[in-house]
């Protein structure tokens, strides 16, 4: 069962459409009471700025859940768009402290560059992971933001992606993910990513 | 830096798929079941998909229930437009897969409201739908389906500030709506360098020449289409089409 955070922001029914079309079973979660401990993996999506979702995790008391969800090995967090920003320490996009899971901040795309970044773009990948099974180097995802994770570390970078500059695509530590693009309005390749996610 | 997308337009008139002609609803075609229509566009795995609902546009009524069906069978970036004038009903559509929202007549009638929802979903879900018409030698952008006169002539557009709330700017020239004379690129040339957000064409594109000349010309562009996607041959017989992967590569650069 994959769980999926639902903190009022966020196309969640777009990434439950394709679990169903595979038929594997999804869990809203929208408040500290509706956690299953049976849930070992979680999606956090997301759309809007970084201090509105942190402030809307707050309020229904996901966010601490989260850190001690994520601090177990054994658990997957995927955050997909403002949900992977907010796995980051800061934004400058706003003065909240983020999840602070994947060391990092989220800078915003230099005010030269048309923004935001919107449409399909390859991703050129860093490192092997159970995440890319069955999708080739190079392949195409959907993007739209302005905003881009930039973390402490390269070791942290699965993929980069190029817009005007280089940025990183998706980023990891241990058993967290955090994906800028939008792998549920990816077609077949977006599909495998989240596939690959439950599988892992 | 370059970043292009060729878009189906869709358009519903009375929960049914229609193409109309210079924005003209007594002008259109009917295509059938709107539903079989996403379906064929999304296994052809298309760029994106503009939905314009003309009913909920002038009765302010969405059919969420329709809209929650298209949103089951994308596996493609959907935006929608029509009726949208309040923070609930953005929300809703975007938590049922809609990540981009068009506006038009908001546009001139209540700015402060698009840019309250912008607030909350954020400025890149927010998409400008700017309808305009040649009289005399000017440019003036229209609202209420292309049959009200803003007076806001399109070369001042830009003076708006609308990067600081919306994301996209779709131009439709209601003149060559449904016409598949060839794009008018005009507007375009003239006002392209004034903008730092993603702008996207629509109306009257005939063929992938007509698109590439577009794609050659503009680094970061959107091309819409209707009519060049539904129709085939020269007595225009209806069929759902979109150009494979290959053919669009070679149309992009």
């Amino acid at each position: 069962m994959i769980g999926i955070i639902n903190y009022g922001l966020g196309n969640i029914n777009a990434i439950k459409n394709i679990y169903d079309e595979y038929n594997i079973k999804t869990h809203e979660i929208s408040s500290e009471d509706s956690f299953k401990p049976e849930i070992k993996k979680i999606i956090l999506p997301g759309v809007g700025s970084f201090d509105n979702a942190i402030n809307n995790l707050k309020e229904i008391n996901l966010f601490q859940k989260l850190l001690e969800f994520s601090k177990v090995k054994k658990n997957y967090l995927l955050g997909i768009c403002v949900g992977m920003q907010i796995l980051a320490n800061k934004s400058e996009e706003g003065t909240q402290k983020g999840l602070g899971i994947i060391p990092g901040r989220i800078v915003k795309f230099n005010s030269n560059y048309v923004t935001p970044n919107m449409g399909w773009h390859t991703i050129n990948m860093k490192n092997t992971n159970l995440i890319f099974k069955n999708i080739s180097n190079q392949s195409k995802f959907y993007f739209l933001h302005s905003y881009y994770f930039e973390p402490d570390s390269q070791n942290h970078i699965l993929s980069d992606t190029i817009y005007y500059k280089k940025f990183p695509s998706i980023v990891f530590n241990k058993n967290i993910f955090g994906i800028q693009f939008h792998p549920e309005k990816s077609h077949d390749d977006g599909k495998k990513i989240l596939l690959n996610f439950y599988n892992l | 830096m370059i970043s292009q997308r060729l878009i189906v337009g869709l358009q519903i008139y009375k929960s049914k798929l229609i193409k109309t002609e210079q924005f003209k609803k007594s002008n259109s075609t009917y295509l059938g079941d709107v539903l079989n229509a996403v379906r064929i566009f999304n296994e052809k795995k298309v760029d994106e998909l503009i939905i314009y609902d003309l009913t909920a546009s002038k009765t302010k009524e969405i059919d969420f229930l329709l809209l929650e069906k298209i949103s089951r069978l994308s596996r493609m970036p959907l935006c929608y437009g029509g009726g949208i004038d309040s923070i609930g009903k953005a929300k809703k559509l975007s938590s049922l897969g809609f990540e981009k929202l068009s506006f038009n007549s908001l546009l001139y009638d209540d700015l402060n409201k698009i840019n309250q929802i912008s607030k909350i979903i954020g400025r890149q879900s927010i998409v400008l739908s700017v309808d305009y018409k040649k009289i005399d030698d000017e440019y003036f952008c229209f609202k209420n389906s292309g049959t009200i006169n803003t007076e806001v002539k399109i070369d001042n557009l830009h003076n708006y500030n609308y990067e600081d709330f919306a994301g996209e700017i779709i131009l439709n020239d209601i003149n060559n709506d449904g016409s598949m004379k060839g794009y008018n690129s005009e507007v375009i040339n003239k006002i392209y360098k004034n903008f730092k957000i993603p702008l996207t064409l629509s109306g009257g594109f005939k063929n992938l020449e007509d698109i590439k000349k577009i794609f050659n010309k503009f680094d970061i562009i959107g091309v819409c289409c209707s009519s060049y996607f539904f129709f085939k041959g020269t007595n225009k017989a209806v069929l759902l089409n979109y150009p494979d992967t290959k053919k669009i590569e070679n149309v992009k650069r």
